[in-house]
Formats: C-alpha cells, structure tokens, sequence
C-alpha cells in the first residue's frame, strides 16, 4: 500500500525529461546567437529590426495575424515553400534572433510572411492591401484592417502616406484616409521581414525542387 | 553543440538506470502483485458491483437490471 | 501509509445527515452523501461558469468560423477582428470551459475516491473568483488588442499571474486533500488526477516564465510554445478525461474496469511519451533536427497508451453496450473514449513527415484540435456533469429530452465539424503543395467546407443552449422529484 512515493515520484521525473529536452536544452542551445557580421563591409546579418518594427510586432500580435499567416520556411525536401517562392533558404533559429516574440505560426489561411519585405517592398502596396485586401487581391478572403487607418478632412496639401485606395472604398472628395501611428509600425515590420533572403553558414541559399 | 548531445545521451541514460532501479524496487515490495484488485475499490455495499448508478430522468428501473457483469 | 494519515481521527459518518428515505446499506452511502454535500459549493460554482464561458466561447467560435466566409463582418470594429474573436473563442472554451470542467470534475472525482469531506473549503472558493476574474480579464485583454498571438497562451501576461495564483491554490489544495485521504488502495483516477494538477501549474508557470517574463531570444518560445500547446491538451485534459472514463464507465455499468493493470501501463506511458510530443507542430521548422525527431518518435510511441486505454475501455463495455440508450453519463462519455482512441490515433499519424507536409498549416490539424478537445473531453466533461451535479444537489434533472437534445446536437455537430474541416484541410493542404496552383485557390477550396463547420458550430451551440437549459433547471429544482434513476435514495429498490 506504500505505492505513494513512487507514483509522486514518476509523475515528477517523467515530465523532468521532457522539461530538460524542450525546455531546459533550447534555452541554452537556440537561445543565444550572435549575429554574423562581414569582415570588410561590417554588414551584419541578419539585419536588426528598427525600433519601428518591434512596435510592429506589437500590432501584428494584437490583430492576430498569426491565424492565418506563418513565418517559417520549410526546407525543399519538407514542403513547396521555396517552390512558391516564399524565401532563398529555409528558416533557421538564428533568424529570429532581433524578435521579440517570434510568430512561427501553424496556419495558413494567407501566405507565410517570412519574407515578405524582400516581396513586397512597397509602403503603399500595404496600406492599400490592409485597407481593401479584397480590392487589391480578388479572391481574397484577409479581413480588412480599416480600423487602421483614419478618415482626415484635407487641409492644404494632402498626407505623403496617404492611401491610394482603389474604388469603391474611396472617401469622399475633400477627405483622405491616412495610416495610425500602429499602421505605420505594422507595415515597417512587415517590410522588415527578410528572414531567409540572405544565405547563413548553416543554411545556405537552396534551389527549390518541383 | 556536441555538449548538448553528450548532454541529451547522460540524461537518457541516467532516466534508464533510475526508471530500472524505480521498477526494481517496486517489484521486490510486492507491488506488482495483485494488481487487479485495485479496480473493485470504486464499488461497495452501497453501490455494489452489477448494480447501475445511472439513467435518463424517469427511465424504468427494469431495464437496469439486465447487466451483464 | 504515512503515519500522518493513520492518524488522523476518522470522520463521523454523520448518520444524522442521511435523506430519510435511504435505506441500508448505510454505512457507504452516508458517507457518499456526506462527501457530496461538502462539495457542493464548489464543485457546482466551478460547473456554472464553466458553462457560461462555454456559452460565450461558442458566440466567439460562430464569430470566428463566418468570418472566414464573411471577410467584411463586422470587421471595422477592433475587438471583434477576426485575429481576436479567435484567440477569444480558444481562450474561453480551454480556459473558461475546459479547465474549470476539469478543476470541477476533479474536485469532485478525488474527494469521492479519498472518501474525504472537504477541508477548508473556502481556499476553493476564493481559486472559483480569482481563477474567472483571470480569464474574464484575459478574455477583455484580448479583444481590447493586449494578446500576445503565442497560440494557448494569447491572455496578457496580468491575467496569466492572477490564473496561476488561483489554479495553485487548487493544486494545493487537492494535495491536501490527498494526504488526508482514507487508508486504502489509491484507485488510477487518482493517479491522473494527481499528476494532471500537479503538471499544469508546472507547465503553465514555465511557459509563461521563459515566454513572457525572462525572455532569451525568440527562436526558443517555438520549443516552449508547443512544449506547453500540446502538453495543456495531453497532461492535463486528457489525464482528467481519463480519470473520469475510468471511474464513470464501470461505475455507471457496475462493472470493474476490465484491466487495471492496462490502466496503470496506460498511466506510465502517457506519463513518459506525451510530455515529449510537442515539437510534431514544428515539422521543417527553424529549430534543432534531435528535438523534431524526438517528438516525432514519441508521437508514435503514443500509441502504446492510447490502444491500451482504448482495448481497455472496449472490454469494460463489452456485452453492455445497451446500457447506452438508458444512460446519458455512459452515452457522453463512451463517444468520448472512442474519440479519444481516434484522435490520437490520429494524432500519431499527423506526424508521419511525408503526412504532416500536407496537413500541417491546414484546417486539417484544427479538425484534429476539435475532435480531441471536444469529442473527446468536452464530451466526456459533459457525461460527469450529467452523473455529478444530481447528487450534489440531490435533484433529478428535470427533462430527458432536453439530455437527448443536447447529446444528438453535440454528437453529429462535432461529427459534421471534424469531417468537414478534414475535408477542407486536406484539399488545401494538397493545393498548398503543388506550386503550380495559385495560393488563393487552396483558400478557395475550403471555403465550401467552412460554410458547412458554420453549420455544424451552430449546431453544437443549440446543444450546448439545451444543456444550460438543463443545468439550469436542475439547480432551480424544477420539475418533480424522481427517485429512482440516479438512485440518489433507494439503490436497493432499483437494483431489485
Ligand atoms: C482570415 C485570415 C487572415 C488574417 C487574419 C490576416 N490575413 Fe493577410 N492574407 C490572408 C490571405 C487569404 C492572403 C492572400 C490574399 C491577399 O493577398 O489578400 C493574405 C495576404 C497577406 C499579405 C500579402 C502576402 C503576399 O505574399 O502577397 C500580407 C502582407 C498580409 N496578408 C498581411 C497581414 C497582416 C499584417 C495581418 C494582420 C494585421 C493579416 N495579414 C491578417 C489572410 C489573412
């Protein structure tokens, strides 16, 4: 009847190997790179985030677009990532190594973002795309972000970042949609992203296999 | 690197030799034994084994009865 | 036996506290009664909020599942964004529903099977507050935008302190309980019980911890993301699933389990084999190769454990199984162990790499979350609300029919949800791998099938509006008093 101690302690020691494993051994194996940097040109990559994009971070994570977007590339023999073009190389730890908290994602109701900033550089492209994604990509089912962006009566000259939206969203004359601060952020993150652009010691550029 | 693996293979043997030891120790102390019995320890007199505890609101008593133990 | 609970005086079985229609036997049946009584309060708060974020969290999940046909939906209000009604919807139905079910029909489970009266129960209580002012705080900090977008993890990390606190007064407590417990065999139920609420605060305080409050870099929240994710699911859920099925099952049938000693393998290796099997969700992700294939071979050994509960189970029923058209509590929690036969089958099978290529970043996986968390334990959450909360309040539940209702609603709903999503998953995932199609048409392929989940959601929420409906009533005491089916006063009687 003395069954106690060792049921309290199996159930303790089981769940210690796993916490060691998954736990214990990554913090101390993928928890601490350092960037690589180039002798001569002192590029370093990968490229650090701007303080911009960290607050970017912030407003992806509140509007969870982690629920339908990944950031992580599969290597060829695993998946047709590199196939539809969404990065030169798989991801590695060390990609997000400037992250925050890192948005690796398990769906993909939309195309993985890894390296979205390296496709879709444009500011403008991704106002107009948050602001009427079902205008700027047909068939899409992305929620629109409007409440992103504000509605300004035009004073003098109108707003450099002003959105080029497309018909039928337009404001009506003498008005113009401008992004908020957290749009602004948003999209520098997204153009930051260019998680797998550049080759690494460890992971080479790859050609994708069909 | 190669620490981590050196690491990983102790702890799967150090996990092993105690996991052993653990099974050993609970052998000898006659743990193993009569291990069935243990199962019967949720009935007693008042709800005794073959008896149902459980039906829809209003059911007849008489089907509860036809168990098979 | 530790000498301390030799000790102990034993209790009184407070003879006076018997329902006078009750008849001998009664040493045992005082003694239940007197159990029941004393965890009344609790157990029953535990079950009403419970219910209420059930509710709340199926209004999330239609929200959620329209939306993805309904891009424009109510989509320039903030907080109901398609990014925060879903982690909304998870939050409430794990943390809200889930958990506090568990916490409930552990609670109940434990005190019954260390045959003690609670203790101190105001500490319970004072975990039933602070636990739903957590979640409730959670749930507002998402939607006002404050998630944090780490999947199960998503409530700010002030709610995150606050549930904590509350979930190891729990655990404490429970602890307590067991050390006071009666001399004699500790029945396996016990043993899930044990470990799962010793395991969750564990697993919640170091995922939190290494997340959120001393980050190293981001690359590591992958490991412990999905460390947590699926141990939440395997560690905590299914150990008290089981401990319900195990005890439920024969009780209801009066019938021993029809092994113990598979039970007691399936403990060990449930133990040993699910905590390691996180890292499945992370295939060809940017994390060490030893830590995938590690998961990967421990999903398969899941195996091990699943068959043996599921023979177990099988030959506990054999030759009864007409026993399922008189008995909800039976019926709920036997389509429970078989879905939990099924969705770990699956489970293990999700991680076959050839496999998981196409179904991972699918619906597919999230018709497996479904049909995990819901056929299996939310269903069976169900049967053991439906066998405890009459002898706590000493009340019969006032319709079959509403039971009925409910059971058909959640059954074939989640039926229809699983296989639509499967379906849904399937083709994306098919159409994702082929780079020569475009990628809007692997959206465009599911959106048929999500129509169709909508559908089968809507059903699951009529069940559940039925079995709140129920639950409801009963606590009103409406309808009139039958004695005999849950034989709350005369066993002799229904068993003659
Ligand atoms: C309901 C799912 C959903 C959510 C939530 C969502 N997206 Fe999308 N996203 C899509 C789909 C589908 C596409 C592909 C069609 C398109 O371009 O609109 C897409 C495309 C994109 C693209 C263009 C990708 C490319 O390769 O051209 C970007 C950038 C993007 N989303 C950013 C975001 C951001 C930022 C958020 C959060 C604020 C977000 N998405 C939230 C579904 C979603």
């Amino acid at each position: 009847m003395n069954r106690m101690p060792l049921l309290l302690i199996g159930i303790f020691l089981t769940f210690l190997t796993s916490w060691i494993g998954l736990v214990a051994t990554p913090y101390f194996q993928i928890g601490q790179y350092k960037p690589e940097v180039d002798e001569i040109t002192k590029d370093s990559v990968p490229p650090p985030f701007s303080g911009q994009a960290d607050q970017g971070s912030v407003v992806y994570a509140s509007n969870g677009c982690i629920y339908c977007h990944s950031q992580q590339v599969r290597p060829s023999e695993a998946g047709a990532d590199l196939a539809r073009g969404w990065g030169a190389r798989r991801t590695v730890a060390r990609d997000y190594m400037y992250d925050k908290v890192a948005y690796f994602g398990t769906m993909r109701t939309g195309p993985d973002l890894s390296n979205i900033g390296a496709r879709q550089p444009s500011v403008d492209w991704h106002y107009q795309h948050l602001y009427q994604p079902q205008v700027v990509s047909p068939g899409s089912i992305m929620p629109p972000f409007r409440f992103l962006f504000e509605k300004r009566r035009i004073l003098g000259q109108p707003a450099i970042d002003a959105v080029k939206v497309l018909p039928p969203d337009q404001p009506e004359p003498g008005y113009e949609i401008v992004p908020t601060q957290d749009a602004r952020a948003l999209v520098q993150y997204l153009i930051s992203l260019k998680r797998s652009s550049y080759p690494l010691p460890e992971a080479p550029e790859e050609t994708p296999s069909k | 690197m190669s620490y981590t693996y050196l690491f990983i293979a102790g702890a799967i043997a150090a996990a092993s030799v105690f996991a052993i030891l653990a099974f050993y120790w609970a052998a000898k102390h006659g743990h193993l034994q009569n291990v069935e019995s243990g199962a019967k320890i949720i009935f007693d007199d008042g709800e005794p084994i073959g008896q149902a505890t459980d039906a829809f609101p209003g059911h007849q008593p008489g089907t509860l009865t036809k168990l098979r133990r | 036996m530790s000498p301390a609970v030799a000790d102990l005086p034993s209790k009184p079985s407070l003879l006076e506290s018997i329902s006078p229609t009750s008849v001998e036997p009664v040493e045992d049946k005082a003694e239940r009664v007197e159990i029941d009584r004393a965890m009344r309060g609790p157990v029953l708060l535990f079950f009403g909020a419970a219910i209420a974020w059930l509710l709340i969290g199926s209004l999330f999940a239609l929200l959620t599942s329209l939306k993805f046909n309904l891009p424009d939906f109510i989509a320039d209000y903030a907080p109901m964004t398609f990014g925060r009604v879903r982690p909304a919807h998870l939050n409430s139905v794990i943390y809200g529903w889930s958990a506090q079910a568990a916490v409930g029909v552990g609670l109940w489970l434990m005190a019954r099977l260390c045959r003690v009266a609670v203790r101190h129960g105001g500490i319970l209580y004072a975990a039933w507050a602070l636990y739903n002012f957590g979640v409730l705080l959670g749930v507002l900090g998402i939607l006002s935008g404050a998630g944090s977008s780490v999947e199960y993890l998503e409530f700010p990390r002030w709610a995150s302190v606050v549930i904590f606190a509350a979930f190891a007064l729990i655990a404490i407590w429970t602890v307590i309980m067991f050390r006071f417990r009666k001399p004699g065999h500790v029945y396996v139920s016990q043993w899930f019980i044990l470990a799962a609420f010793f395991w969750f605060p564990w697993l919640y305080a170091t995922a939190n911890l290494i997340i959120f409050f001393l980050p190293v870099q981001a690359a590591v929240q992958g490991p412990v993301n999905w460390w947590f994710g699926h141990n939440v699911l395997g560690l905590f859920f299914t150990p008290i699933g089981l401990a319900a099925a195990y005890y439920l099952i024969p009780k209801v049938i009066g019938r021993p389990v029809h092994s113990y000693y598979l039970s007691i393998l399936g403990f060990w290796s449930l133990a040993f084999f699910y905590s390691w099997n996180g890292m499945h969700h992370l295939i060809g992700g940017p994390f060490p190769a030893w830590m995938i294939s590690a998961s990967v071979v421990a999903s398969f050994m899941m195996v091990v454990p699943v068959v043996t509960t599921g023979i177990n189970h099988h030959f506990t029923m054999k030759g009864n199984f007409g026993a399922l058209r008189w008995s909800p509590t039976l019926r709920f929690t036997v389509f429970g162990a078989v879905a939990y036969t099924l969705a770990s089958l699956q489970g293990s099978s999700m991680a076959i790499r050839s496999w998981n290529q196409i179904t991972h970043f699918t619906h597919y996986t999230i018709g497996h979350a479904h049909l995990g968390m819901y056929g299996f334990f939310t269903m069976v959450m169900f049967g053991s609300i439906y066998y405890i909360v009459p002898r706590l309040v000493e009340w019969e539940w006032p319709s079959a029919s509403l039971i009925r209702w409910h059971f058909w609603l959640s059954a074939v709903g989640v039926a229809v949800m699983f296989a639509s999503l499967s379906v849904a998953g399937l083709m994306q995932g098919w159409a994702l791998e082929n780079p020569d199609i475009p990628f809007l048409a692997s959206t465009n392929f599911t959106l048929p099938f999500l129509w169709m989940r909508s559908v089968s959601g809507i059903m699951m929420t009529a069940g559940h509006v039925a079995f709140a409906a129920s639950f409801a009533l009963i606590m009103l005491k409406a309808g009139t008093r039958h004695t005999r089916p849950t034989l709350l006063a005369n066993p002799d009687e229904a068993a003659a």
